[in-house]
């Protein structure tokens, strides 16, 4: 099968989410990313699992494509054939705290030295330079900071986390870009360079638009719920049978949507009004028009509404839970949820790809098991069945 | 210099609007390939979304399309859609975001794109995308998010779903689009032959929420909202501080498994007496008193801005966020320090402070230069890529296909 990164190499440091969603990205367009873990596992492997002894379900969800390996960085043996991998690699990828790798001696000069053609991405927290790079950080920190959770929530709540990857799958991916342009940069220059994403700088790419308001006020962006200052009716509705998720979204940015919308929900007569034909001048009646859409929508199910809304061009979406997002008809037609199967865990859903390649289909392979390609990867170096077994027995690997 | 940056020699046509694919085609930009925007003759509908001074280009648009030139085309005229295939010949990307089924209506879908120049490389952007159930159905950024999964989990447990501040259903699904073509154009360096990329908004929601979706595979039931909380962690949550305004919070969280975290989270409080107290003896016995425990953490967080908390605590390695809002964040000293809010200035809107490339390549700069106005390089790229000359551009703008 014909794959986009056929033939690169990526060496895996990476642990939790912000760096292995990166690598995943990288295995599903066809990279051969070697994932290397200390003998034990990385802890998103470990620490986050349900049950002790089993790979977390969160591990399974951000490292299929990928081989795994075991090995200890900090014995001489471990960190030399380290560097005999380094010399067999494209591209390294790590998301370790401030300051490890140079603590690790694996700093850039060295890996650069071993590999000139290396390309070395880190994602950090607030990154390199600045009076914070020196802090901690993980998702919510990151949200804090870059101005999404000031912006999401109740006008009369607190500031609130979203809940979707935003800072460590969405800094992955914008670190996967990076090493992307930087392998093409390559292939006119021969040399590698050094990646850096900051997980502060990725969230506040993914906000960029709500920045506008403030040029035009200086205030800052106030928290709204779900509904919109610019355009009604944009909002949730509550539908059948009322429970904690039955809603459907339902937003009208054109007069014609308008006027589709109110023939649906029996009010035509408000469709040809001029005084709603602007979205924004609808927002004087957002009240109403909230309570006239929530009397329709709240005799009919999330599933049904979409169906009728959608169907005839209105935007609309049901308020999918995360069981329904991994049953979704649509998504598992398109193939974006599919099954895999697991030799301790069974079988599973497993969101796939999201970028799709005429020329590069996606293979789903589930994630490894803890060193399952130590042989395979470590055979290919040279190392013997024998001396595996030592360097196993040592606690190298 | 151009012939540094990571991307010099990609030619893209930049077809995108409103903020699903110019974002993509902006950090292509950044990254150093030659974007080209093709506006209908006016410009992009953004330019006019909520302008803040009338006339004048809209701050949406200025926030999605730095680092391009703008071409005015009118693809609805048949002349205008043969010109345009001929600077298609001569492209390396074509990225669209249109609602369903207008590229097919123009007769500018990838099978004829793709006889006029074999590798060429075209990005289609939907929201459900090119099949399946729902892909006729319009989509939105919350339409992404309600039905990519963000929704349901964002918010607290006894209110409604809550949509999520930041574009994840926009800018998101621009981002996944710009690995893809990055991909595919490594791909054609081996085989010559360019692709359809094909990107879903819904997909691109799910793939970001999908760390969320372990409760399904523990219980086999729907995560919930949980608001800010983290389930075992004491601190974990936004912790109000001085002087009490709407977004004076600090985001505190000490992992359960590390007690070193928790005995320097502790000293930096004053409170080192809690590591001997009985409530502290583990995450575990934090969790079960949390209440408690949070009142006295609240107690010390309110009495601090949340810039002073945040200093305090980042010191000491716990982690911890003050709660930006979206002013603080243009002012805030580590992005300004790193040259991540960049000043840029504007032909018609005046200095400008626009967030700059996300991404830093030690070997491709990414400057940010001001957005185009509609039609500022129309001359210019229809020259140096058709080689038209000014008589030619000029008869073409007397039959109106310019705009």
């Amino acid at each position: 099968m014909p794959k986009a990164l056929a033939g690169i190499r990526v060496l895996d440091l990476t642990q939790y989410e912000a760096g292995p969603s990166c690598t995943q990205m990288l295995a599903w367009l066809g990279a051969d990313v070697v994932k290397i873990e200390p003998p034990a596992g990385e802890p998103g492997r470990t620490a986050l699992s349900d049950q002790r002894g089993e790979d977390a379900w969160f591990f399974l969800l951000l490292n299929s494509g990928k081989k795994g390996v075991t090995l200890n960085l900090k014995s001489p043996r471990g960190r030399a054939m380290f560097e005999r991998l380094v010399t067999t690699a494209d591209v390294l990828v790590e998301n370790m705290g401030p300051g490890a790798m140079d603590r690790l001696g694996l700093g850039w000069e060295t890996l650069r030295r071993l590999n000139p053609r290396l390309i070395a991405a880190s994602v950090k927290g607030f990154g390199g330079g600045g009076p914070y790079a020196d802090y901690k950080s993980f998702e919510w920190i990151a949200q804090a900071m870059a101005g999404a959770m000031s912006m999401t929530g109740a006008p009369d709540g607190p500031p609130t986390k979203a809940i979707g990857g935003l800072a460590d799958t969405g800094a992955g991916l914008h670190t996967a870009i990076g090493i992307l342009a930087a392998l093409v940069q390559r292939q006119a220059t021969g040399v590698g360079q050094q990646v850096e994403v900051a997980q502060q700088d990725a969230v506040v790419n993914l906000l960029r638009i709500h920045l506008r308001d403030t040029y035009a006020t200086g205030k800052p962006v106030p928290r709204q719920g779900n509904r919109s200052v610019n355009a009604a009716p944009s909002n949730i509705y509550r539908c059948r049978p009322f429970g904690p998720n039955d809603y459907v979204f339902v937003h009208c940015a054109t007069v014609e949507m308008w006027k589709t919308l109110t023939k649906i929900v029996g009010r035509p007569e408000l469709g040809d009004d001029p005084g709603y034909a602007d979205r924004r001048d609808r927002v004087k009646y957002i009240d109403a028009i909230d309570d006239m859409i929530e009397a329709w929508t709240e005799k009919r199910t999330k599933q049904e509404a979409l169906e009728i809304l959608a169907g005839a061009g209105v935007p609309c979406g049901a308020v999918l839970d995360s069981t329904e997002v991994l049953s979704d008809p649509h998504l598992r037609a398109r193939g974006m949820i599919v099954e895999l199967e697991h030799p301790r865990r069974g079988r599973y859903p497993m969101p796939a790809n999201p970028v799709r390649l005429s020329d590069s289909p996606t293979e789903m392979v589930r994630a490894p098991l803890l060193g399952e390609h130590n042989a395979e990867v470590y055979g290919a170096l040279g190392y013997g069945e024998a001396e595996l077994d030592a360097l196993r027995r040592d606690g190298v690997i | 210099a151009m012939a540094d940056r990571a991307l010099t020699g990609m030619r893209i046509l930049d077809l995108t609007q409103f903020e699903a694919g110019t974002t993509c085609t902006q950090f292509l930009g950044w990254l150093g390939a030659d974007v080209i925007k093709i506006e209908p003759p006016g410009g992009e509908q953004s330019r006019r979304n909520r302008p803040e001074v009338p006339g004048l280009d809209a701050m949406f648009f200025l926030v999605f399309n730095a680092n391009k030139r703008s071409v005015t085309l009118d693809l609805k005229h048949p002349d205008g859609r043969a010109l345009f295939l001929r600077m298609a010949e001569r492209a390396d990307v074509v990225v669209e975001n249109f609602a369903p089924g207008l590229m097919e209506k123009l007769g500018l879908d990838y099978e004829r794109l793709r006889t006029v120049n074999p590798r060429l490389i075209m990005a289609r952007i939907k929201g459900f995308g090119l099949s399946g159930p729902y892909h006729e159905y319009k989509s939105f950024d919350m339409i992404a998010q309600a039905t990519g999964g963000v929704m349901s989990v964002t918010g607290f447990e006894d209110r409604e779903p809550v949509r999520c501040g930041a574009a994840i259903g926009d800018t998101g699904t621009g981002i996944h689009t710009a690995a893809a073509i990055m991909a595919a154009y490594i791909q054609r360096q081996r085989t010559g032959q360019g692709q359809l990329v094909e990107v879903a908004m819904q997909e691109v929601v799910a793939n970001l929420v999908r760390g969320r979706f372990v409760d399904h595979y523990r219980d086999g039931r729907p995560s919930r909202r949980r608001g800010n909380e983290i389930t075992g962690g004491v601190p974990g949550g936004a912790y109000p501080c001085a002087p009490g305004g709407l977004n004076d919070y600090a985001y505190i969280y000490v992992q359960t498994m590390n007690q070193d975290m928790w005995r320097a989270f502790v000293a930096a409080i004053g409170r080192e007496d809690l590591v001997a107290d009985p409530r502290c003896a583990d995450a575990r016995t934090r969790w079960e008193h949390r209440d408690a425990l949070n009142d006295i953490i609240a107690a010390w967080t309110r009495t601090r801005t949340k810039h002073e908390v945040m200093a305090a605590l980042g010191k000491a390695g716990v982690p911890c966020g003050a709660v930006l809002d979206t002013g603080e964040l243009l002012d805030d000293p580590h992005l300004n320090a790193r040259g991540q809010v960049h000043t840029i200035d504007h032909a018609t809107r005046g200095r400008l402070r626009l967030p700059a490339c996300p991404v830093r390549l030690s070997a491709s700069e990414a400057p940010t230069t001001p957005p185009p106005l509609a039609g500022e390089h129309t001359a210019e790229v229809l020259g140096e890529v058709l080689g038209l000359s000014a008589r030619d551009v000029a008869e073409l703008r007397a039959r109106g296909l310019l705009g």
